[in-house]
């Protein structure tokens, strides 16, 4: 069989371009949608994802970290009564007000997270250095992002206050932005002193690292008697991390928005694919009709159309692939925050070959003028 | 030309397509045109059958009832001693596969394939092998004496040629039905001599059936029989007695 859909399109490739670009830049936003909604929301679990603990103890209910309230200090006596629990920390969160020491700068909202200063600390574990841990040892030490420095108006070494206490900046890393406001890095201590509170009245959170499954633990701290501890809720880092993602997915109404969006552009894709290859259709329609005068179904007509398609959505996906690797490069490069994984790069591609699929089956009413008595004088 | 009034029975074969009392209207805005009006025709393999008549007098449209691409209003159209009528269009296509070929005025030939391919393509929807296939596309092409040009593309041929190869994908099928529809009129004098020669040498040499319609005065004077049409009815039925040899193209 001569492969027409094929031939036809390496040697016509000029009137093929536009339906190409069209799922190409479909699919390259919709990439670039989940991978912005990927880095904007896998955010709000930064203080999970950095750490290295393997339970995360809060108050009841808490829907994200960020909202963390103050649990009893009797759950970390709890927590070390555990067999299979090995260490525990505290994590001190604090929401603060910063001002640089920039003359007329405003105030900027800051989360202050108190950690353990220790070399082995879990918290933000993968994301400090040694030496930036135990630089925060100094009273009011604080660590913060190399891309929100801009906004707080501050170098490193230089000060700046946070709820009217005087803090200096000791170092600046990479991947410390939040979602909601800027994150701050101190010790305990600092954090105390600036959240006015003390280790007596509990912190907002307990970290713990175990021996076995942390899905053991948890379950076996579920199951005994807590009364007399006061109330708190445990959760695996894996869980603690999803339930913060998937609250600001949903129950904030930016998933609903973003889905829509995914929907719109698929829409519009399969709209401007399908006319593009419409109008190449419509443009052989004479040859087609020979063809179906001369005894080519027009099953077999719409057959070649949707197969052209299909060569058009492989095009448009390699184009896709090459530009949301380029942009995404580049957006990380900058700070912005993107993420990808193989399931969502996945199910972009799969919407991607829909778009074309669609827009192939739309087209197949170009072949409405490929009547073959029309081709009579 | 000598018109006889009445046509001359065909007694050595049956005809192979046969009109009979066909009526077929158009409908033209708010207006309802009659083209044929109770038509009844037969034409008889190896031999070439011209249709002629000014613009609009019908023949493009017995071409058309008479090959299965359209259907009469009433009245019968049979091929091959089938009703074109009782076809679906499923069967119409599987029919005209495997038994007709068809010539265009426009050639209409894919831009991307070349001379052989546009011959391979039809058969590729006949379940012949690409081996088989291209050994019979080259055969047709021999045939319009196009082989040496089998793998330029239409934009490297000429009018006459890309007629040659439009005649090669139609005969390629080796259909006992070849229809033409203005195959010259696009075309200077010698490659429309050359496209009248091949189609007539179809006829003798395959016992095809060609049906040709055209008002080009050239066609007649190579036709086994010439039927000329006016307002949708068949005027006069003419039959060559002594079929000319083919003239010679340099």
């Amino acid at each position: 069989m001569i492969p027409l859909a094929r031939k036809t399109l390496v040697y016509e490739w000029r009137r093929f371009v536009p339906a190409v670009f069209a799922v190409g830049f479909s699919g390259l936003l919709l990439v670039v949608q989940a991978a912005l909604v990927l880095g904007i929301f896998g955010s709000a679990a930064i203080y999970v994802r950095a750490s290295t603990a393997d339970l995360w103890v809060g108050y009841p209910g808490t829907q994200s970290v960020n909202f963390g309230r103050t649990i009893s200090p009797d759950v970390d006596l709890r927590l070390r009564m555990e067999p299979s629990i090995v260490s525990v920390e505290p994590y001190q969160w604090v929401d603060g007000d910063w001002h640089s020491a920039q003359a007329g700068a405003g105030g900027i909202s800051v989360y202050l997270s108190g950690i353990r200063t220790a070399p082995d600390g879990m918290l933000f574990a993968r994301l400090l250095t040694p030496w930036q841990r135990e630089a925060l040892r100094e009273p009011g030490a604080v660590i913060v992002d190399w891309a929100d420095m801009e906004a707080l108006g501050v170098q490193v070494d230089q000060t700046a206050w946070i709820n009217g206490h005087r803090v200096r900046v000791v170092a600046a890393v990479d991947g410390l932005r939040g979602l909601g406001g800027v994150n701050v890095l101190a010790s305990l201590d600092t954090t105390r002193e600036i959240g006015g509170t003390d280790a007596v009245s509990g912190s907002t959170y307990m970290v713990a690292r175990t021996l076995g499954p942390a899905q053991a633990t948890q379950a076996h701290l579920a199951q005994e008697g807590n009364a007399g501890f006061g109330p708190f809720e445990v959760w695996t880092a894996e869980q603690f991390a999803h339930r913060s993602q998937l609250y600001w997915m949903f129950d904030t109404g930016a998933g609903v928005a973003v889905l829509f969006m995914a929907i719109v552009v698929c829409i519009v894709g399969t709209v401007v694919t399908s006319q593009s290859l419409m109008s190449v259709v419509a443009g052989t329609a004479r040859e087609y009709a020979v063809l179906n005068a001369l005894g080519a179904s027009r099953g077999a007509l719409a057959r070649l159309v949707i197969e052209q398609a299909c060569w058009i959505g492989g095009l448009g996906l390699l184009l896709a692939g090459g530009a949301s690797a380029t942009l995404l490069g580049v957006a990380s490069a900058y700070g912005v925050p993107v993420a990808m994984t193989p399931i969502v790069a996945a199910a972009c591609a799969v919407l991607i070959g829909l778009v074309a699929l669609l827009s192939g089956i739309f087209a197949i009413r170009g072949l409405l003028s490929a009547e073959p008595a029309l081709l009579l004088r | 030309m000598k018109n006889t009034p009445t046509p001359v029975p065909h007694i050595a074969m049956a005809p192979s397509l046969q009109a009979t009392r066909v009526y077929k209207s158009f409908v033209s805005g708010l207006v309802n045109v009659p083209v044929l009006h109770g038509l009844t025709v037969s034409i008889y393999p190896a031999e070439l059958t011209l249709i002629s008549g000014p613009s609009g007098c019908g023949k493009s449209t017995l071409l058309s009832l008479l090959s299965g691409l359209q259907s009469p209003d009433a009245g019968q159209a049979s091929a091959l001693g089938e009703d074109l009528g009782k076809f679906s269009m499923r069967a119409l296509e599987r029919f005209r596969l495997h038994h007709t070929g068809f010539v265009f005025q426009g050639f209409n030939l894919f831009p991307a394939l070349t001379a052989l391919e546009q011959v391979q393509l039809p058969l590729g929807y006949l379940g012949l092998s690409d081996k088989e296939s291209e050994k019979r596309a080259q055969r047709a092409l021999d045939e319009v004496d196009m082989s040496h040009r089998a793998h330029m593309r239409p934009a490297q041929l000429s009018g006459g040629e890309k007629q040659r190869v439009a005649i090669a994908r139609a005969i390629a099928k080796q259909p006992q039905l070849l229809f033409a529809d203005e195959p010259t009129s696009a075309l200077d004098a010698e490659s429309g001599q050359r496209v009248i020669n091949i189609l007539h040498r179809i006829a003798r040499a395959h016992g095809t059936t060609v049906l040709c319609v055209s008002h080009d005065p050239r066609l007649v004077r190579h036709a086994d029989r010439v039927l000329s049409m006016e307002d949708g009815a068949i005027r006069s039925d003419w039959r060559q007695p002594n079929p000319a040899p083919e003239m010679k193209t340099s």
